[in-house]
């Protein structure tokens, strides 16, 4: 059965800094990320730059450093990797996997 | 037609069915069963644990300090699911600090408990933790027939205000029957009152000797004629399909390397005093925590390797697992198959007794429904001897 669409994620800057939802189970197979958002009961698989994103997500970490490690890791061109990461991440923010720890990064 | 029960949120997510292969494929388990107490509040009559009210044994349940160092290691196997169980899980002074402790390493837990020790209005505490689903057991449909099998007055009632709690909070429940002579026939009652709790369902007719090796406990399994009566009732209340009879029915062959479970390759057991076992049912320890490294006793423990490689051309009987029906559709359990006659590889006498009064319930209903004499049927017919 398809998933309902879901409204989109909240509005996030590159200083939005973001971490795991703490009721969260979690584990990393090969290059997957399964991930249970426990009081939503729903169970999701993420492959890839998802997994990773994820992965870097475990401790509070800003958009901008979500990119910058994506853009390492996988040499991809910065403003590709800046739309895709941000919509990803407010997907995540949507499903509950992920929760924004701090609006803006703290000077 | 009677309302649908609810499923396991994990059972039908491809990917992490898909996931959890790949771990088990690479060699490592992917949940564990944690009994944290043998003590237990209730008595029920099927229970294989002896332990009862008291801690029997002489021997220290695990610290917290020394279950925090086995959720450490389970983490590090990549263990992704927890079920909590006992005896009763709540008795245990520190069952909170077990779940707080769980959650921060981020398994999904699951409990397993009768619901009738801690008050209703205590479980919201579970918000809080990443327990995502607690298994309870109904006995009968009321309070007199309940209780009397748990021999603890009041717990049908604490225990359905406690399901109740559950799903005003969102988490999943599912209730399981052990069907026995005393309770059978309030099949209906029960899956009435299981589908207005809004919770899952799953029964059993299997009932194993105790742990010390008594047989006590037998006493509550249903003869032939009772079981035959309750599938068939079954079979009619849930107005199963010709087709879903057909294929219930069918017998399938059986591949000679295929494995009869999970225990040791997927899963295993840790009892309440740091005793590793490959399932709940197979008594044979692997290791002690107290003594070895959990990575230690999971690769190499002897007991754990041997049960591991276990395929159905090991049993005893493999010969008839190509043609005898008997066999082929009859539980290959191996924690049964120990507790009944002491070898892992020899096929439980239990186990073939409810494949063939199954498969003669099947056969009757199947008849009925295609003569047009189920409607007018008793719901609970004598079995055919």
């Amino acid at each position: 059965m398809a998933e309902p669409p879901l409204p989109a994620g909240p509005h996030v800057t590159p200083e939005t800094v973001v971490r795991r939802e703490r009721l969260t189970a979690c584990r990393f197979v090969d290059d997957w990320a399964v991930v249970m958002v426990t009081r939503e009961n729903r169970v999701y698989r993420f492959e890839g730059t998802g997994a990773r994103i994820v992965s870097l997500a475990e401790d509070p970490v800003s958009l901008a450093g979500l990119c910058d490690a994506i853009c390492r890791e996988y040499d991809a061109p910065r403003e590709r990797v800046e739309t895709d990461v941000t919509g990803f991440v407010r997907d995540l923010l949507a499903r509950k996997v992920l929760v924004i720890a701090r609006p803006e990064r703290e000077n | 037609m009677n309302r649908p029960l609810r499923r396991d949120v994990l059972e039908e997510n491809r990917g992490y069915l898909e996931a959890m292969n790949a771990h088990v494929n690479s060699g490592k388990p992917w949940m564990v069963n944690v009994e944290v107490t043998n003590r237990c509040n209730l008595s029920c009559g099927h229970c294989y644990l002896v332990e009862g009210r008291i801690e029997k044994s002489g021997r220290a349940e695990l610290s917290p300090e020394e279950m925090a160092s086995a959720l450490d290691q389970m983490r590090d196997l990549g263990i992704f699911l927890i079920t909590f169980t006992g005896g009763e899980f709540f008795v245990h002074q520190h069952a909170f600090r077990y779940l707080d402790e769980a959650t921060a390493r981020g398994f999904a837990i699951r409990i397993f408990s009768g619901l009738a020790f801690l008050p209703a209005d205590q479980l919201d505490r579970l918000l809080d933790t990443n327990v995502f689903q607690v298994e309870t057991s109904i006995h009968g449909a009321d309070e007199e027939t309940h209780d009397r099998f748990t021999r603890r007055p009041g717990s049908f009632d604490r225990m359905i205000a406690s399901v109740r709690e559950l799903r005003r909070l969102g988490i999943s429940v599912t209730m399981k029957t052990c069907w026995t002579k005393y309770n059978w026939r309030q099949y209906g009652a029960i899956l009435d009152l299981v589908a207005s709790l809004d919770a899952g369902f799953r029964g059993t007719c299997f009932i194993q000797p105790r742990n010390d090796g008594g047989k006590e406990n037998l006493e509550v399994r249903m003869n032939n004629e009772e079981l035959h009566a309750l599938m068939y009732a079954i079979h009619k209340y849930h107005g199963t399909s010709a087709e879903e009879i057909r294929r219930l029915s069918e017998v399938k062959g059986i591949e000679p390397q295929g494995h009869t479970c999970g225990a040791a390759r997927m899963s295993f057991h840790l009892n309440p005093y740091g005793d590793v076992f490959a399932c709940v049912d197979l008594q044979i320890p692997a290791g002690s925590l107290r003594e070895k490294a959990l990575e230690d006793i999971w690769f190499n423990s002897d007991v754990l390797k041997s049960i591991r490689k276990v395929t159905f051309a090991d049993f005893s009987e493999q010969d008839r697992l190509e043609d005898d029906p008997e066999i082929l559709s009859c539980s290959k359990c191996m924690g049964a198959n120990l507790r009944e006659k002491g070898d892992i590889l020899c096929v439980s006498e239990e186990a073939k007794r409810l494949a063939t009064v199954m498969g003669r319930a099947r056969a009757q209903y199947l008849a009925d429904l295609e003569s047009g004499a189920l409607a007018g049927a008793d719901p609970a017919p004598k079995a055919v001897p």
